[in-house]
């Protein structure tokens, strides 16, 4: 299959199509999970019909602590910071069309989990220690859509694709920046139906994305960055339960990663030249089973007919700021 | 004196997550912060029950538990 042209490939090279230039944790992360899923879903922007109720219950969310930390930075209290926040999250998951509200099917996450999570946790937080950092601009660092001038090599130079010698970029979004015992943390917040035991805040280290912000907030906002605090939200039927862990990045684990990111780009220039993007089978049944595995199983000369009956079309851009998406 | 109106105010969740929140208002949007927070006050009760945390799970019988003497002597006739 052709990638696709026009609107949204604003990340992809007008030379090779396939190639992609300006890149985020997320294309990066599904490149390193198997290249196959990568071109399948960022490539030719492919997604399952059902709709991900994970994506829209974790856009929700975010978009309403968003609106919370915006309030109370600007001087508004507790209550009427919550409450712009509920709202947020109600607007949000309301259908104007349809005039109705979103049924997600899913029990563990539906709208009425939402709000009850953004009230759960801003109960468990209201006195919460860490106070929203103030970027350069004088605006609270909440809700930060970043990217690189360009993403460099060890000597800080431009990194390019050898077959076009186009630069490459790294862009992303930071839920905030906040300032705890003096120091300065990416906050992320996550939402799991799992149980957040012991080992949940072991699996961010080392872990592509918290090393892409802690690079970017380095990086790009100048900022002295400590780690990362994780706020992790269990969802379940009838509670909410909140997890609160770190995790950390030493100057050399992010150059590590800035070393193995060059790795993984030339290895996707590969396949962009080739056009070939090889499965990788052992990633299957990760994460719940790849939404490509009804693709993937079927022979080769069937798979077209099936992405094309089975999937709808979503082009993923990271050049997109997210109050975009 | 308080109004009877207060009565009739509709507060249950499902009332107010039905309707268009464009047209919620402040109060009601409390009420929604305050059900909820109510509800994670209980919840946070029942949470720190050491029972809340999994039942006392009931001991296995074992083989020593059983008594087959009786089939062993009905056998032995």
């Amino acid at each position: 299959m052709n990638a696709p042209l026009g609107h949204g490939r604003l990340s992809f090279s007008t030379k090779n199509p396939n190639l992609q230039l300006a890149w985020d944790s997320t294309s990066l992360g599904a490149f390193k999970t198997c290249p196959r899923y990568y071109y399948y879903s960022i490539v030719l922007g492919k997604v399952s019909h059902p709709q991900n109720v994970h994506l829209i219950f974790g856009q929700c969310f975010h978009a309403a602590c968003e609106e919370y930390d915006r309030v109370v930075f600007q001087g508004g209290t507790h209550k009427v910071a919550l409450r712009s926040a509920v709202r947020r999250a109600l607007v949000d998951t309301w259908d104007t069309a349809l005039a109705r509200p979103w049924n997600s099917d899913d029990k563990h996450k539906n709208r009425y989990t939402l709000i009850r999570t953004i009230v759960w946790y801003y109960c468990q937080f209201e006195d919460d220690p860490i106070q929203t950092a103030r970027i350069s601009t004088g605006q609270p660092a909440v809700e930060l859509s970043w990217r690189l001038a360009y993403f460099p090599k060890e000597d800080n130079t431009p990194f390019k694709m050898r077959c076009t010698d186009e630069t490459v970029t790294f862009c992303g979004h930071l839920d905030r920046i906040g300032v705890f015992n003096d120091k300065l943390w990416i906050i992320d917040r996550k939402t799991t139906k799992s149980t957040i035991g012991a080992d949940y805040f072991a699996k961010y280290s080392p872990d592509n994305q918290f090393s892409a912000y802690t690079y970017a907030g380095r990086a790009v906002f100048g900022m002295d960055i400590e780690g990362i605090i994780v706020d992790a939200a269990q969802v379940a039927v009838d509670f909410t339960r909140f997890q609160r862990g770190m995790t950390y990045r030493t100057a050399s684990q992010l150059e590590e990663w800035r070393s193995d990111t060059e790795y993984w780009l030339y290895l996707a220039e590969h396949c962009a030249i080739t056009e070939y993007w090889p499965m990788n089978d052992k990633s299957c049944g990760m994460y719940g089973g790849c939404p490509y595995r009804l693709v993937c199983g079927k022979p080769p000369e069937e798979r077209e007919t099936w992405l094309r009956v089975q999937y709808k079309d979503r082009l993923w851009d990271p050049l997109r700021v997210r109050s975009e998406i | 004196m308080s109004s009877p109106l207060d009565e009739a105010r509709p507060t249950s969740l499902d009332e107010l997550f039905s309707r268009d929140p464009h047209e919620l208002t402040d109060a009601e949007l409390d009420d929604i912060v305050e059900e909820l927070r109510r509800a994670r006050e209980k919840w946070t009760v029942l949470d720190s029950e050491p029972q809340a945390r999994g039942r006392p799970k009931k001991p296995k019988t074992t083989l020593e538990d059983l008594d087959l003497s009786h089939l062993l002597e009905e056998k032995m006739e």
